[in-house]
């Protein structure tokens, strides 16, 4: 059998340095290398020899999944031929690796999915033909670019581009790096890719965009709400520990548009319209609330509820510069904090300069009041039992956990889902409460600080010196704007499959990308996105490179693990050499291993014990200051919020309207005018098979999935003649895509979905993208920046 | 699903003529109708052909093999059903190949022959429905229905052979005597062929057997009807003995060839 | 049960039809082309992943499949070569140099469990990753399941933690009464 493996493989195919690519749906190198062989779904073809030895080596799964897994590597004869879990030390029972890293190791070593050289556009952009060229001319051109777009525009016109296609420390943040030490602007990309509204709606409340529990700590719940947060797919580490949690008796309840894998292991699936989440919540307080139900004493101990807000313009009082509060001991206002008093939650009062003011718990209730159980069934598309029921679990099962995933902040209005929900688990005085929580991610810190240690446990100085450049960072959401404002004059992106991943594909194919004149993509795949670029340069993935990733307590390492496919370098390397060229060498002097080195030179205590050559051979470090049981976060009830406290009420966004949670309207409501000519909601959900576009089209996995398919409700279907299998067209005023039905019970009527990532050439015609917008939002533009809204989309369905 | 491979078609089609043939065929020379004359050279061509119809079967069920050229290793474990098909086709050939060089040498093929070969190829047959009857896999076959189903079928081929073998010679006594032969062969497959249908339909667990009404018609009408109607219009001496002969081992030979697609159809695996 | 018997508990109620055990399997051990030595079926559904039942209370369920390694293996029973054999851990596999590719294990096993190699064209199958288990190791699909759903163990041994997990969850074999007393238990 023939071995595919690095250049050689390449000769023997006859490609010679002249390549092309053809065609849009062309991603690969031609005819004779073509996709056939991988299609086919031969496997066999990679088979190493039998008795050649095995070695393992270790590296991290560092894509944007939230569960970042040791992985170990099987390789022999320089292939990785299996994946399996590698060890994290002092947690026997965590060890994970799912079928996507499996898939994808095996997918990296496919040279038929690779870039392999160079490659400099010679058709139009889109077309997909390209010349082969070498690195030193590949680095010549970028610094000639470089250095023109800065003598003619400035160094700013300059952009640099990534999303989390890899996120070990090296590959994320070298493109980052390189815009900065140039002086260009750089990018904080969560809003453009759709993750900004959690944050956002954490920071509100929490004052920090993570924090959670960990999931063994669902141990103590009587209840869990995975709530938009399908944990099977999505989180895939922590499974286990929700259906040891169940087996434990905790009632598991899965909120989700979708009846989605996790739906498969809990006991209940409540079927919520996008969008509609916070009203659910506000239900649920209402609920709560009105019974006397709520966690009145939390309330006024750990949240912004007793404190006081001005009847006059919605901001707090203030009483010598500190928060005020009623108190109904000694009937007076008295500043928040003072020892003894028993704040109220309710009433009106009058401030000595006779402002009258009200407890700012007054206005949430008012908010929630809205809410009733029959208003909220009918805005959620649920059944009133159904409401009813759940708002009685959770205030009774005692303690009840939430986990929120980003599922439900895709929307418009994006800080509203996790503030909304976070807010219902402190009304019942959930918060830092073992067994409770509103959890985003889990990413609770598992070190326990070494008490008098101030030196930092990585050596990163170096690597953060960026000189004196003086780069700027941009909203990513701004991205389109600044592009179409002509501010964007050299565009390089890399860790993104750009295109398939931010909303609105036709626009940015037909009016933003033909305004950038030079757009560089480093990237180890031909994504949609390369073949928009001028200058196509072949990355490397993570088990081809020297990075670190750190994931408390543990500090995991990449390494190369398999001979180098082509001509690929890591982007840390490619930036190396686009900085020698334009006299930025000296802030990229060091090898990707020799910067790794530096990073593992720290003082900390925590580190005594590291060895450089047991960390290669194993993959992992353990601290010696980590924690390994449960813990969760707001144990202590500090919270960074300006208040300190649990802050549902947030006086900057009275402007607005939004000073407490509330629940609006989706943008493309399917009850307003819109919904009239396209009555669907299309939500964009992940799926089990891949994180984003980086798994898709392996052979091994088409056993999953072989194709994009829009599930939609049988109801739906046979309202529009679609039967389960038959090509159809979604569709909607920015363009549409063409794929197979899926007809399925599990999601609710006028309600569709399709699975995120899949490209177009996947796809009998299009991209969900096509269907999508990023339409600026002014709230979330205030607080941060606005987050692509990739499920508030309508669309209409017809057979095609 | 359906598990339709023409190997295995052509297989159990000419195990059937051969094994009904030789058995019906004893059966005539047994019941001392055709004439002395005739006789040996014209079992001699009978034993030739039934040669090649056992030769060309075990060809098509080796090439439906993997690795043809490890035939060999199929006979390392006699319990299996598929080894036994080997054994029992070998002896066949055998006990075929004496009455070749016998007849050739233009002696009479002893009856003792007749009768152990046909005991022979009952035995091929039971272990060849045997095959499918274990084949837990498949709940439309694995069921004693497909016994009966074996011999029904081997019984009205070889029927319509001898019929066809019998008008050979003109023997008019002989044509209405076949003729009823024919029709209670014809029968006796009707009976079985519901029987079949009625397992398929009431019989079969966990799994949807497709539907096969088009098939059916053409099993039904030209394999069971055609042949009864030939048969009784030949018996009432209303067409030629030879031309009826003739037509009813064609549409036999085509019904039974519906028959077992409709059959392998069936092989839906559990 | 007397002869060593290894064997497998999986746990229905946990799995949530991810089918990393499927590829873990898959690309593992290279199985080539469409084979696949393990597989997932949507409980009472012919079309994967669609559930039963009608909204807003659908059903969704999954069950892994695999060789179930069955003490009396009608496999190995009907195979005429006997390339099919059950050794001396209980594990039914097959010499590939000896299979002269009949499939007729395939007909024969109520389970579908055998799978044609369609390269070298002698059957392969799931091998209970013997090379793995003897070495202590987890079978890769037991090690993959992020769901915990598939337990490994001595089956033969009244004592050990799958027999005992077995008799606590009232674990069952799938169509026992085809007879081939399976090795695999379902809850
Ligand atoms: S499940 Fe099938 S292949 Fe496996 S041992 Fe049992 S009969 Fe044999
Ligand atoms: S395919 Fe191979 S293992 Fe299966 S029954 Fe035939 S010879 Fe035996
Ligand atoms: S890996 Fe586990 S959860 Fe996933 S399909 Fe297999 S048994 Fe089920």
């Amino acid at each position: 059998m023939k071995k595919l493996t690095t250049s050689k493989t390449f000769k023997d195919a006859k490609i010679t340095r002249r390549t092309f690519l053809k065609g849009v749906g062309a991603i690969t190198v031609t005819g004779s290398l073509g996709m056939a062989g991988v299609l086919g779904g031969n496997t066999r073809q990679v088979k190493a020899t039998e008795d050649a030895p095995i070695k393992y080596i270790h590296s991290c799964c560092t894509v944007n999944c939230t569960s970042r897994c040791h992985l170990k590597g099987h390789v022999q004869d320089g292939r990785i031929v299996a994946v399996t879990p590698g060890l994290l030390p002092g947690r026997d029972d965590y060890p994970n690796a799912c079928l996507r890293a499996m898939s994808y190791a095996q997918r990296l070593q496919d040279p038929t999915q690779r870039v392999l050289y160079p490659m400099k556009r010679v058709g139009e952009r889109g077309e997909g033909k390209y010349e082969q060229i070498t690195w030193d001319e590949a680095f010549d051109l970028i610094a000639a670019k470089l250095t023109e777009t800065k003598e003619k525009y400035g160094s700013h016109a300059a952009s640099f581009f990534t999303m989390s296609g890899n996120l070990a420390k090296l590959a994320w943040e070298s493109t980052t790096r390189l815009g900065a030490t140039f002086g260009g602007t750089t990018y904080s990309t969560e809003g453009l890719m759709g993750d900004h509204g959690a944050s956002m709606g954490m920071n509100l409340v929490f004052g920090q965009a993570r924090g959670g529990h960990d999931t063994r700590d669902y141990m103590n719940s009587k209840l869990i709400l995975l709530w938009g947060r399908n944990v099977a797919d999505t989180h895939t580490s922590e499974l286990r520990y929700i259906i040891k949690a169940r087996e434990n008796g905790a009632k598991v309840v899965m909120i989700d548009p979708r009846q989605c894998s996790n739906a498969a292991v809990a006991d209940q699936w409540i079927p919520i319209r996008p969008q509609t989440d916070p009203a659910l919540a506000l239900g649920m307080m209402n609920y709560m609330i009105s019974r006397d139900l709520h966690d009145v004493a939390w309330l006024k101990a750990n949240s912004c509820a007793p404190l006081l807000v001005r009847n006059d313009d919605g901001q707090y009082l203030r009483l010598n510069g500190s928060y005020a509060v009623w108190d109904e001991k000694s009937k007076s206002i008295v500043p928040a904090g003072t020892a003894g008093v028993d704040p109220a939650l309710s009433g009106e009062y009058v401030a000595a300069d006779g402002v009258k003011c009200h407890p700012s718990f007054v206005d949430l209730a008012k908010e929630a009041s809205k809410y009733t159980i029959a208003v909220t069934a009918e805005i959620c598309g649920l059944e009133e039992e159904v409401v009813e029921q759940l708002a009685y679990e959770y205030a009774t099962m005692k303690p009840a956990g939430i986990r929120m995933g980003q599922g439900m902040q895709r929307v418009y209005n994006s800080f509203a889902p996790f503030r909304t929900v976070a807010t219902l688990a402190a009304v019942a005085g959930y918060i830092g409460v073992s067994g409770g929580g509103a959890s985003h991610m889990g990413g609770t810190s598992s070190i326990n600080p070494i008490p008098g240690v101030t030196v930092p446990d990585f050596n990163f100085a170096e690597w953060s010196n960026t000189g004196d450049a003086p780069f700027i960072e941009k909203k990513s959401s701004q991205l389109y704007n600044m592009i179409e404002n002509d501010e964007v004059k050299f565009l390089w992106i890399a860790v993104s499959n750009f295109i398939n991943q931010s909303p609105d594909a036709n626009r940015v194919i037909q009016d933003i990308l033909p305004k950038v004149p030079f757009i560089v993509n480093v990237d180890p795949f031909w994504t949609w996105t390369a073949k928009y670029a001028d200058l196509v340069l072949p990355g490397k993935t993570h088990w081809e490179v020297w990075d670190l990733l750190v994931r408390s307590p543990w500090v995991m390492l990449d390494q190369p693990a398999i001979e180098t496919m082509g001509e690929s370098k890591s982007d840390c390397e490619i930036c190396s050499g686009v900085a020698k060229r334009i006299e930025l060498g000296h802030l990229w002097d060091k090898t990707d291993e020799e910067w790794i080195r530096t990073f593992m030179t720290s003082e900390h205590p925590a580190f005594a014990a590291f060895d450089w050559d047991k960390w290669v051979q194993e993959g992992i470090f353990t601290r010696s200051d980590g924690i390994f049981d449960p813990v969760y976060a707001f144990k202590d009830q500090k919270y960074k919020t300006l208040t300190g406290k649990f802050e549902f009420y947030t006086e900057k966004l009275k402007q607005f309207g939004q000073e407490v949670p509330s629940y609006t309207r989706m943008l493309e409501d399917p009850q307003g005018d819109l919904g009239k000519k396209f009555p669907l909601v299309c939500i964009n959900y992940h799926d089990r098979l891949n994180v984003h576009s980086q798994h898709m089209l392996y052979p091994a996995l088409r056993i999953v999935s072989s194709e994009p398919e829009v599930q939609i409700n049988t109801v739906d279907a046979e309202a529009r003649g679609i039967a389960h299998g038959d090509k159809v067209k979604v569709f909607n005023d920015r363009g549409y895509c063409i794929l197979k039905a899926f007809i399925t019970e599990g999601i609710a009527p006028g309600i569709t979905a399709i699975a995120n990532g899949w490209t177009p050439e996947q796809y009998i015609e299009g991209n969900h993208q096509n269907l999508t917008h990023l339409t600026i939002n002014p709230v979330e533009e205030f607080i941060s920046q606005t987050n692509s809204a990739f499920y508030d989309v309508l669309v209409e369905i017809e057979k095609a | 699903m359906a598990e339709i491979n023409l190997s295995l078609i052509v297989f159990t089609l000419l195990i059937g003529l051969c094994t009904g043939t030789f058995i019906f065929y004893g059966l005539w020379q047994f019941s001392g109708i055709p004439s002395e004359e005739t006789s040996p050279k014209s079992s001699h061509r009978v034993m030739l052909l039934l040669l090649i119809f056992l030769g060309v079967a075990l060809l098509a069920s080796a090439t439906h093999l993997g690795k043809t050229f490890r035939f060999l290793n199929a006979f390392r474990n006699p319990g299996s059903m598929i080894a036994q098909e080997g054994i029992w086709s070998i002896a066949l050939g055998v006990i075929l190949l004496i009455a070749f060089f016998l007849t050739f040498k233009g002696q009479k093929v002893p009856k003792v022959l007749y009768a152990v070969g046909g005991l022979v190829s009952c035995g091929l047959l039971l272990v060849c429905s045997l095959v499918y009857v274990r084949a837990l896999g498949f709940p439309a076959w694995s069921n004693g229905v497909t016994i009966v189903y074996y011999f029904g079928s081997a019984a009205l081929l070889g029927v319509a052979v001898v019929y066809a073998l019998s008008v050979q010679h003109a023997e008019k006594a002989a044509g209405k005597m076949m003729a009823s032969v024919a029709l209670t062969a014809v029968f006796v497959q009707i009976v079985v062929t519901l029987a079949f249908a009625l397992h398929l339909q009431f019989g079969v667990m966990y799994v949807n057997l497709p539907s096969t009404v088009v098939l059916d018609i053409l099993r039904w009408g030209i394999g069971l009807l055609a042949p009864a109607i030939i048969a009784y219009l030949a018996w009432l001496g209303k067409i030629k003995g030879k031309s009826a002969a003739w037509s009813f081992l064609t549409c036999v030979i085509v019904g039974e060839v519906f028959s077992r697609l409709i059959f392998f159809m069936q092989g839906v695996h559990l | 049960m007397s002869a060593k018997q290894y064997g497998m508990l999986i746990d229905t109620t946990r799995c949530v039809g991810c089918q990393t055990c499927v590829v873990s399997c898959k690309i593992n051990y290279q199985v080539p082309e469409e084979a696949y030595w393990s597989s997932v079926e949507t409980i009472g559904s012919e079309v994967m992943y669609q559930p039963t039942g009608k909204y807003p209370h659908p059903v969704l369920a999954f069950r892994p499949r695999l060789c179930n390694h069955c003490t009396d293996p009608v496999c190995v029973k009907n195979c005429p070569t006997g390339a099919m054999h059950k050794d001396e851990n209980g594990i039914v596999s097959v010499s590939q140099e000896v299979c002269i590719g009949c499939q007729y294990c395939v007909w024969v096993c109520p389970y579908n469990a055998p799978k044609l190699d369609t390269v070298q064209n002698v059957m392969s199958k799931c091998t209970f990753c013997q090379g793995r288990t003897t070495k202590g190791e987890k079978p890769y699909c037991v090690e993959s399941c992020p769901a915990e759903a598939r337990i490994f163990g001595l089956i033969s041994d009244p004592h050990s933690e799958i027999s005992r997990l077995i008799s606590a969850k009232h674990a069952q074999p799938l169509l026992p009464h085809f007879g081939t007393v399976p090795s695999v238990y379902y809850v």
